[in-house]
């Protein structure tokens, strides 16, 4: 059909003209008698256009690119009721979860969470995948590792029926279920999914994720005690991060660098790599890992006033959050070690707040240490009764593991 | 007696995690898991 035969009775040639070049914008009743010509029903456009939409807000969450998610969020929020298929509202209802999580608006993500589940019972096998998914991340934000791995690995079924590039998605969710286990402390299913990943990774020269992988290796390699091959990985992510300069992943790497030193009872080492990975940071909150380690350090050389300076910096740092977190609590006891311990606040502090923070998120192994501590500070103080309770609480932990 | 048996009870452990008494108490370990940084989630 030429121009002239289909603007005919409608508009005139030059002005269709503008309109197909997008120099001039044509009225709804304009659109509605040119598509009427070309035998093109309207909501097929609609329901097309907004079909495109959600396939690239979905592409850009699992990019995790905050700025177009957004947009797009809005977008699809305008047109809702054009979305042709309840199988398409199901996901952008599902995706609508890992929006909130991602923009971490924890209230909306709760109140979309449990209308999710609510509806969930009727979800085909893709919009399964989805909502195990994003159930899986929902939980990680929480901190609870076990429950958010648990979930990743259910979705991991159902892993045939994504409709992005199928080798991302699955490599993707590869890397959270590594990440939410070694968080559960399992290092079976970190070696076996974080070593999947990263040849994968590797393979498709994305040197940042493989970077990641690195880092969990190292992580799992640490805590079985194996260092030689904990240091290979730390460095090669060190490595990795120094060629793409990416800050963040450099100082996570020294960082974990760092702590090994530490363990290995090399307190210089790890103060220096600690100090350069506190140098790095931008970020306030990410700051407060190696401050308090360097407060732990110094503390464990006996260079109390260094101690001291680390621990006021991190209390400064933190005096603003009201939200309880590890860290926190971590400075609160050094606090005491260091300044002097008030026995009621201590023991209130460890057993009152800490022990039951870590038991809401399932962070049993992260008990010890504070058990040890006021087991330690009861022994010191000749109370050998209340120091063995704890010893042994701190030592069924460990066996249980 | 119970007083012997609580000593002897806080001894075994004392030596069965391997703890060692120190004056400054000085801790032998860091609060280690939690200076361990994983990388972010995707």
């Amino acid at each position: 059909m030429t121009q002239s035969e289909l603007s005919e009775g409608i508009i005139s040639v030059s002005y269709l003209s503008k309109i197909e070049n997008g120099i001039a914008k044509a009225p709804e009743e304009v659109i509605w008698f040119l598509c009427k010509k070309l035998n093109i029903e309207l909501h097929s456009i609609d329901h097309k256009k907004i079909e495109n939409i959600c396939k690239d807000w979905f592409m850009a969450l699992f990019n995790q690119e905050q700025e177009s998610t957004h947009t797009l969020f809005k977008e699809i929020e305008k047109n809702r009721q054009s979305i042709p298929s309840n199988s398409l509202l199901n996901l952008v209802e599902i995706h609508t979860l890992r929006y909130y999580l991602l923009h971490k608006k924890q209230n909306e993500a709760n109140e979309q969470y449990k209308k999710l589940k609510r509806i969930s019972k009727q979800f085909d096998d893709k919009e399964r995948y989805y909502w195990l998914k994003f159930n899986g991340y929902y939980w990680f934000r929480l901190s609870s590792y076990n429950k958010a791995l648990s979930y990743f690995q259910k979705a991991e079924r159902y892993l045939h029926v994504t409709f992005y590039e199928i080798d991302e998605e699955e490599y993707s969710l590869y890397y959270m279920i590594a990440l939410s286990a070694s968080y559960a402390k399992n290092a079976r299913i970190v070696y076996e999914y974080a070593s999947k990943s990263l040849q994968y990774y590797e393979r498709k020269v994305k040197l940042k994720q493989a970077a990641d992988c690195h880092l969990l290796l190292g992580i799992t390699f640490v805590r079985t005690k194996d260092f030689e091959n904990a240091m290979e990985s730390f460095s090669l992510a060190q490595r990795i991060a120094d060629t793409i300069e990416d800050k963040s992943i450099l100082a996570t790497s020294l960082q974990n660098i760092g702590n090994l030193y530490s363990i290995l009872n090399e307190p210089k080492k790890a103060i220096t790599y600690f100090k350069q990975s506190y140098d790095l940071r931008d970020n306030t909150h990410s700051k407060i890992i190696p401050i308090n380690s360097l407060m732990i350090e110094y503390y464990k050389t006996q260079e109390f006033q260094k101690a001291n300076y680390w621990l006021k910096t991190g209390l400064n740092l933190l005096s603003e959050d009201k939200t309880p977190s590890i860290y926190k609590y971590e400075l609160k006891v050094y606090n005491q070690l260091i300044n002097g311990i008030v026995e009621k606040q201590f023991e209130r502090l460890v057993l009152n707040e800490i022990i039951p923070f870590l038991d809401k998120r399932e962070q049993h192994h992260e008990k010890v240490p504070f058990l040890e501590v006021l087991a330690n500070y009861y022994f010191e103080n000749r109370k050998y009764k209340l120091a063995a309770t704890y010893y042994n609480q701190a030592l069924q932990i460990k066996t249980n593991l | 007696m119970k007083k012997i048996l609580s000593l002897f009870l806080a001894l075994t452990i004392i030596f069965t995690t391997g703890y060692s008494s120190n004056d400054n108490l000085v801790l032998d370990e860091p609060l280690e898991p939690f200076h361990e940084e994983h990388p972010k989630g995707n």
